[in-house]
């Protein structure tokens, strides 16, 4: 096996990466300044999770837990505890950085970013800890909203200067006593520095006296050690603060940014308006590779390669090995004649021992390829399917023309829209020439059925897509599926098993048309059309069952009615609404009431495809002429 | 699914304006449907106002895995500018996280009135 290294950027090693196998993996470091090069120091385990659920041809990365197992480490017996201390800080650093780790946040702090997400704009004064900690990530993801002017101090450019110049010092020395310097210099310089590159086109440095900057630490005698901290460099800052909330007339909202507790303290007190975020101590346990945060109404987290390059970043060299110990990938933040511009755009070296993975042996079961996708059973959402068609029955035209059709809030991404367009041409509503998209007479006539709700009519155009065809004969011979028992059935006639995510959206399509519904946790056949008299008659004997004290909810009723005549829930209210108009039900009564929020697990689509919803079908009520019944009871003889 | 958090001493209207309202709209976003919170907890329907305490004891019975599995889309912001990434996550195990951080969040608000949740 080469030993060769490769530079890369992250988006050429993040594919490399996500195609890593399930199962466990350690990731390690190693260092020149204060480790031997065959020496690793483990920092996390991986549990990575890929679900075979979802194809390979879904482009997602895979989930994963990280544990922290930096405990047994030792690198200077003497300082043990605060070495460990200084290599979980660089750790939690990095979690934040990467969007995996929320930071430690007070009540008000937390308050106060709630309100600052509503504004349209502020300027953000970080200190020299805030652009380093990964806090500042964070605070930027979380008002994603909200225009964000950043406005860092040249003194903060200058301890990066400072620290680089120790670090560069240092650099292969090999000697213990380096470790906690050589951490904390590394993370503080390439994280400020590729922080300050990602958000170039936001941020203007706050320039001092320069005659000031003599009073800030020469180099080679500054500890490095936040506990050690420089009174008269945070009074520079909070001078030259000072003048720039001075200088700024502006009504935008203006915060400084620190994770010193002093530093926030005396900022206070001098009336500087403050957000006081640290990075949290490790949690014990997994930490899962994503969490939902309420500020950036999100989820945020990081793909296995983020991580991987965030660490390299912090700890120089990183390693990843797999449960057998072999090594399955190394990277490689430093090396002779290494760039600004490799700096700039965070490449690094990469070596990959990496096998033919699960996910590849899948990709080989694949029978069907497309133009758009290899997938077996292309995932999309039903919704965007017909969008899609909407824009296409405009005009033909290149998939990207297409998109740029479609309103900005509801176009699906380009990953979706191949899926899409895979399934209209494999469904005969679309037809390829070269690069370019066309309609089919059958996605008029889809149109067309939709716009005049016969739902049943487009679903026998969709029965030309051999999939949903199957889908519907094995929904009627069945009576209900769910989506393991049609991965099982379908694998044989489609040269391959689909992922289960496809085919839970397959099982959707036939609710979204009208001819299944969702009861008991199963896809339920709704396909069948009684005759009105079959119709009257199970209405009749299901209400004389259930009635109580001769009323009985429609909540009730309509479940069973649709279970026992295979009928959808949106078939069965269309037609007791019409017998109900004629007089057919001469001895019931349909109560209505005041309407209530609809509560609804199916939805069908309506309107034509350039104006395609959703709306829900409740359970709980029928709709005769324009008011809700949520009760039959019979009338007085 | 979208979650509304409401402060009012008496039972909320639709016309109440949330003081917070979000969860998850995203690429695939019919992958985490309101209904799913019956799903996770019988005792809770989608729709429903509940009183904050009420609605965090019949989550606390809740299911947090169902091996099905779906992606989540986070943004990610790189070398090469911004960008969003889809991860997989069982669908469960997501829902959970967005309910339950949304619960920790409306803690903030604790002191201040009486607050109610929705899910849609």
């Amino acid at each position: 096996m080469s030993n060769e290294m490769d530079t890369m950027t992250l988006a050429e090693a993040a594919e490399k990466i996500a195609s890593l196998q399930p199962g466990e993996y350690t990731v390690e470091y190693t260092d020149s300044t204060h480790l031997s090069t065959d020496t690793w120091y483990p920092l996390l385990k991986i549990q990575l999770n890929i679900s075979l659920n979802l194809s390979a041809a879904s482009g997602a990365e895979p989930f994963y837990r990280l544990v922290v197992i930096t405990e047994g480490m030792q690198i200077n017996a003497q300082n043990r505890e605060r070495d460990l201390r200084t290599l979980n800080d660089a750790l939690a650093q990095s979690l934040v950085g990467t969007g995996i780790l929320r930071p430690a946040l007070t009540p008000e702090v937390a308050y106060d970013i709630f309100q600052l997400t509503k504004r349209r704009a502020i300027f953000l004064v970080p200190d020299t800890n805030a652009l380093s900690t990964g806090v500042l990530h964070w605070l930027l993801r979380a008002l994603s909203g909200t225009q964000v002017w950043l406005v860092p101090s040249v003194i903060s450019l200058t301890q990066v200067q400072q620290h680089a110049d120790r670090l560069g010092r240092s650099a292969n020395e090999q000697k213990p006593n380096n470790f906690r310097s050589a951490i904390r210099s590394r993370r503080l310089i390439n994280a400020t520095l590729s922080f300050l590159e990602r958000y170039q086109e936001q941020y203007q440095v706050l320039e001092v006296d320069p005659q000031l900057l003599r009073y800030m630490r020469p180099a080679g005698r500054g500890s490095g050690d936040p506990d050690e901290g420089d009174v008269l460099e945070d009074r520079l800052l909070i001078e030259a603060i000072h003048e720039v909330f001075r200088a700024t007339r502006s009504r935008a909202e203006k915060r400084l940014v620190t994770s010193d507790v002093t530093l926030a303290r005396v900022l206070r007190t001098e009336g500087i308006p403050t957000l006081f975020m640290q990075v949290p101590p490790l949690p014990e346990g997994a930490i899962p590779c994503l969490f939902y945060e309420p500020l950036a109404r999100a989820f945020l987290g990081a793909p296995l390669s983020h991580l991987l390059w965030e660490l390299t970043h912090t700890f120089a060299t990183v390693r990843l090995r797999d449960s057998m110990d072999d090594e399955i990938l190394k990277l490689q933040a430093y090396w002779p004649g290494k760039t600004p511009i490799d700096w700039s755009k965070e490449r690094l070296q990469v070596h990959s021992a990496m096998r033919n993975t699960a996910r590849s042996d899948a990709e080989t079961h694949i029978a069907a390829v497309g133009q758009y996708t290899t997938a077996v059973l292309p995932e999309a959402s039903f919704v965007q399917v017909l969008r899609l068609g909407g824009s296409l029955l405009q005009q033909e035209g290149i998939l990207e023309d297409l998109l740029s059709r479609i309103p900005e809030g509801m176009r699906p991404t380009p990953r979706i829209a191949r899926m899409a367009a895979e399934l209209l041409v494999q469904a005969g509503f679309a037809r390829n020439e070269g690069n370019l998209l066309l309609a089919t007479a059958a996605l008029e006539q889809l149109d067309h059925a939709l716009a005049a709700g016969m739902l049943d009519e487009a679903s026998r155009l969709w029965e030309q897509f051999l999939p949903y065809n199957i889908l519907i004969d094995s929904l009627r011979e069945r009576g209900e599926l769910d989506k393991e028992t049609f991965a099982m059935i379908v694998e044989t006639p489609l040269g391959g098993r689909p992922s289960l995510k496809a085919c839970d959206r397959l099982l959707r399509v036939p609710i979204y048309l009208g001819q299944a519904w969702t009861h008991d946790g199963a896809v339920r056949d709704g396909t069948a059309r009684p005759q009105d008299e079959r119709m009257i008659e199970d209405f009749s004997r299901i209400f004389s069952d259930k009635a109580q004290d001769g009323f009985c909810r429609i909540n009730d009723l309509l479940p069973e009615l649709c279970v026992s005549l295979r009928i959808s829930p949106w078939a069965a209210a269309s037609q007791i609404q019409r017998l109900v108009q004629e007089n057919r039900f001469p001895d019931l009564s349909f109560v209505s009431a005041a309407g209530s929020q609809i509560t609804a697990r199916d939805q069908i689509v309506t309107g034509n495809l350039a104006s395609i919803e959703t709306i829900p079908i409740p359970m709980d009520r029928l709709t005769i002429g324009d008011r809700p019944a949520f009760t039959v009871s019979r009338r007085p003889s | 699914m979208r979650i509304k958090l409401i402060r009012k001493e008496t039972s909320p209207t639709l016309d109440d304006l949330p003081i917070w309202e979000g969860g998850y709209d995203g690429e695939d976003s019919d992958e985490f449907p309101g209904s799913i919170v019956t799903e996770l907890s019988k005792d809770l329907d989608v729709g429903n106002w509940y009183a904050l305490e009420q609605f965090k004891e019949s989550f606390e019975k809740s299911s947090t895995t169902n091996e099905t599995w779906t992606e989540v889309s986070v943004p990610v912001l790189t070398a090469e500018g911004d960008s969003r990434v889809n991860i997989q996550v069982e669908q469960y195990q997501a829902s959970h996280m967005l309910i339950e951080a949304v619960l920790h969040f409306a803690e903030l608000f604790q002191n201040s009135g009486r607050l109610w949740i929705r899910v849609e």
